[in-house]
């Protein structure tokens, strides 16, 4: 069969097993709590399907195994090391966040430190981070089959478009049920290709004596282009924008006991390090195998790596793991920038109950608000835009600044004292990125320290 | 509401329009390739057989160029595999055999944006499938609710449709006036019970008054008779039994005015003639609750068609309930001015209002919430607004009171307002 119609016959089953999987968009019974976090009733199975799928988006699969191929270890140290540092953070957020029972992570901030402003300044930054993040995932996964089939971009970003609308408009649910799909076919493709590659290069070992025959700089947990230091801030940036990511604390919301989150943290982190763990081998031994592949851009190089070293079967897989990690990544996050515009920004949503007429208008708004950020993003995803990790870095550093204080931080929020210090951080962050070009996981430290030194200065009383 | 065992009408929709949709891209791209294949394959002979002639003509050596322009269609095969023969003008013999698979890779290639548009556009079915599903069953959704919140005692009035099936519209007008008539027959019972219950109440209160009634006036009499030649301590006492026997009195006159309110005797009355009357009547009671009396009469204010005495009765007990209602004094207005059902008389008090749970009871005979009160003068004021045809409405807030008793114009101003 070719290989061309092998790959959209793979990605026409996909369509058809998650329009089938992932159940109905618009349930019979819904309220805006069963939406955005599944009524807290999500048990351990549907929860670690949706973290582990969301953790992985087309920015971990792709970025990371180009940056291990190009760069080796410090890949390992400068991302992967700090992401797992964040996760180990993230029991420590149960408790805190199951409280208040709050529908989202701006309402959360504005509630525990009792100042709605606080709520629309991190909902506004949470609503542009997102939607540059979901280009990231359109972005990639456009390129990457732009390529494969040799057709227009926006053509194959058309395609994860609608897959991304389709889970989202059931909300999280239905996110989290295509979530599980997502899921398999990430460790499936992940672990074929990664086998495929260990059978091909020997063994994990053979390909590490490889390396330190040839380039033994790829062993070394940081190179000479970054120093330790800058690696180790990278790390640390890197660990904060994760452990105080709105995506994953909502997940740990949507839970229905604490017990059930702390058993979804600890299962996901054990596929989570194999995933990482088979994304390694891929990079590293696809070094071994075939050094020297480059192209204008990182979903290029990846493409052509992945279709040189590994047989059409695998290199289908391993796609199609970029496909579905895109997809859970996007509807996660349109998910939660619709649920900024339309509750966190509308004061007159709050804390109400409405009736299910009413109910029903606001879930539909939010479906039109989903689909008009998919649309921008869509639209952005077009136009040349910084790379895939740089914009990453942006979307991250901003949710940190915004939510690491409060969440690990304070311990006692003192009411509407941490506007200030947030709005301030946020723009010391923007002057150190865009007019001194400091890479924005560096800029975030002393915007993060601005931003505690304002809190809890003594002269705060002066304000 | 109960979750449903079978399948939803989004799920029927969903399955439906996308077998359809699987089916009719299945047809289109199946033949495409077809017809595309079994073309290129008809091609690819008739390209074969030229060369083949032209090469019959060739020396081996010449051939090599020529043979190349059956790639990719054809590819040549080992001396001892089956293929079709090619042979030079000097006897050379070469075999080929027709490569299908890359046949169809060139077409899969040639048509891959038909395939991805035919994947695009399945997509994009199933969405409108969902938001078809959607349209249809948010009406029915919303229907099913009001059926649970009226099984669950609450009035529900469901909202109108708009760009919905004009069929669903109906549906959703059908329950709106089924509750209308369900409403309308629920006040219905409510006043007939309570009809009922105050016309058994009236001839028991009317027997017991009428009985009582001719021995208070007795006692009056012969109290009147003891005061002449007792010592002044003894006077007081009997001062307190007499009071106390024409409140006795007063009860009871006004229960017979309740229990036999009277024909009424119905002419044209002027209703700021009404209004004067009850301000005269309650001025003493107002200057001692430290309460302004205000009157406001609509300009050209047409007369009402009524028994003017019931009817100064009626105003006088509002009246006088407004000013119970402010202790501490304040203001009490009187008003009356047209309606669009007739002529309306108001009073309004700046009380602090009536709780809610007691609205249903204030109009029900021995009802009061005051110590010296009878409850019978609301009782009064509704039976004799009932009897003149006319409503009797509370609107009530933390800030006041008004009472607006509507009644029918006279006929002339009826012909007038036509």
């Amino acid at each position: 069969m070719p290989v061309l119609l092998l790959q959209l016959c793979a990605f026409g089953a996909y369509t058809l097993a998650l329009v089938f999987l992932a159940g109905q968009a618009f349930s019979w019974k819904e309220d805006r709590r069963l939406f955005y976090v599944g009524g807290n009733r999500l048990r351990p199975g549907p929860m670690v399907g949706t973290f582990v799928a969301t953790w992985m988006s087309a920015a971990s699969i792709l970025g990371y195994t180009m940056w291990l191929y190009t760069d080796g270890y410090v890949a390992f140290t400068g991302s992967v090391n700090g992401w797992l540092i964040g996760l180990v953070l993230m029991p420590f957020l149960v408790r805190k966040l199951r409280v208040g029972r709050a529908l989202s992570l701006p309402q959360w901030l504005g509630d525990t430190f009792e100042d709605p402003r606080l709520r629309v300044l991190s909902a506004l930054s949470l609503l542009g981070a997102y939607t540059f993040y979901i280009v990231i995932q359109f972005r990639a996964f456009g390129t990457i089959v732009g390529a494969l089939l040799d057709i227009k971009i926006l053509l194959a970003s058309s395609l994860v478009y609608l897959f991304v609308l389709y889970t989202t408009f059931g909300g999280l649910p239905s996110v989290a049920k295509s979530d599980v799909l997502n899921l398999a076919i990430i460790t499936g493709g992940v672990a074929l290709a990664a086998l495929t590659l260990l059978n091909r290069a020997g063994s994990f070992s053979a390909v590490h004596e490889a390396l330190r025959q040839t380039t033994p700089a790829m062993l070394h947990p940081w190179n000479q282009e970054w120093s330790p230091l800058v690696t180790l801030l990278m790390m640390l940036s890197w660990g904060l924008g994760v452990a105080a990511n709105p995506q994953y604390a909502i997940r740990l919301l949507s839970a229905r006991t604490a017990r059930d989150a702390y058993t979804t943290l600890a299962l996901s982190a054990l596929i989570i390090g194999g995933i990482y763990v088979g994304l390694t081998i891929i990079g590293l031994a696809s070094f071994v195998l075939l050094p020297g592949v480059s192209a204008a851009s990182d979903e290029l190089a990846f493409t052509d790596l992945v279709q040189s070293v590994l047989p059409p079967l695998p290199a289908l897989g391993l796609f199609l793991a970029v496909l579905a990690s895109a997809v859970s990544t996007a509807n996660s996050q349109l998910l939660l920038a619709a649920c900024s515009l339309c509750y966190d920004l509308s004061p007159r949503e709050g804390r109400r109950r409405a009736d299910l007429v009413a109910e029903d208008r606001f879930l539909f708004k939010n479906r039109l608000a989903i689909a008009l950020i998919a649309t921008v993003a869509l639209f952005l995803s077009q136009l040349r835009l910084p790379g895939i990790l740089l914009i990453g870095r942006y979307s991250w550093t901003v949710v940190a600044i915004c939510f690491f204080l409060p969440l690990y931080v304070i311990r006692r929020p003192r009411r509407k004292e941490l506007f200030f210090p947030l709005a301030a951080a946020l723009l010391l962050h923007l002057f150190l990125t865009v007019v001194l070009g400091i890479l924005p996981e560096l800029a975030l430290l002393p915007a993060l320290a601005l931003e505690g030194l304002l809190y809890f200065s003594p002269w705060r009383s002066l304000r | 509401m109960r979750r449903p065992r079978s399948w939803s009408t989004e799920t029927r929709i969903k399955a439906l329009l996308m077998a359809a949709a699987i089916g009719l891209t299945s047809l289109t791209v199946g033949t495409a390739l077809t017809q595309g294949f079994l073309e290129r394959v008809q091609e690819a002979r008739i390209l074969f057989d030229n060369t083949r002639s032209a090469a019959e003509n060739l020396r081996a050596d010449r051939t090599e160029v020529l043979l190349q322009t059956l790639a990719p269609s054809w590819r040549e095969v080992s001396p001892g595999q089956s293929g079709e023969e090619i042979k030079s003008a000097d006897g050379m013999v070469r075999r080929f055999s027709l490569d299908r698979t890359a046949i169809l890779t060139a077409l899969v290639y040639h048509q891959r944006y038909v395939l991805v548009v035919g994947l695009i556009g399945f997509l994009v079915a199933v969405e409108l499938a969902v938001f078809l599903a959607y349209s249809l069953t948010r009406p029915m959704k919303i229907l099913a609710w009001g059926c649970e919140q009226m099984r669950s005692g609450r009035w529900v009035r469901l909202p109108p449709l708009s760009r919905s099936p004009y069929e669903l519209e109906a549906l959703h007008e059908a329950f709106n006036e089924m509750v209308d008539n369900l409403q309308q027959w629920q006040d219905f019972q409510k006043e007939a019970a309570r009809v009922e219950r105050l016309a058994a109440l009236g001839s028991v209160a009317a027997a017991v008054a009428h009985e009582v009634k001719n021995p208070l006036a007795s006692m009056r009499i012969r109290l009147d008779l003891l005061r002449r030649g007792i010592s002044p301590q003894d006077a007081e006492h009997l001062a307190v039994l007499g009071s106390e026997v024409d409140r006795l009195n007063q009860t009871v006159s006004q229960l017979l005015t309740y229990a036999r309110p009277g024909t009424p005797l119905f002419g044209p009355v002027d209703p700021g003639e009404i209004l004067t009357w009850t301000e005269q009547m309650t001025a003493s009671s107002c200057r001692a609750a430290n309460i302004r009396l205000l009157r406001e009469v609509e300009a050209d204010c047409p007369s009402l068609w009524g028994d003017a005495q019931q009817l100064k009765q009626v105003l006088l007990n509002l009246t006088l309930n407004a000013v119970s209602a402010q202790p501490g004094g304040g203001r009490v207005i009187l008003r009356a001015f047209r309606h669009r059902n007739g002529i309306a008389l108001s009073v309004t008090d700046e009380g602090t209002g009536i709780p809610a749970e007691l609205l249903e009871r204030i109009f029900d005979p021995f009802f009061t919430t005051r110590p010296e009160g009878t409850g019978l003068g609301l009782s009064i004021v509704h039976r004799i607004v009932g009897g003149h045809g006319g409503t009797v409405s509370v609107d009530t807030s933390p800030e006041g009171t008004t009472f607006t008793v509507i009644l029918p114009a006279t006929s002339a101003e009826q012909d007038k307002e036509r």
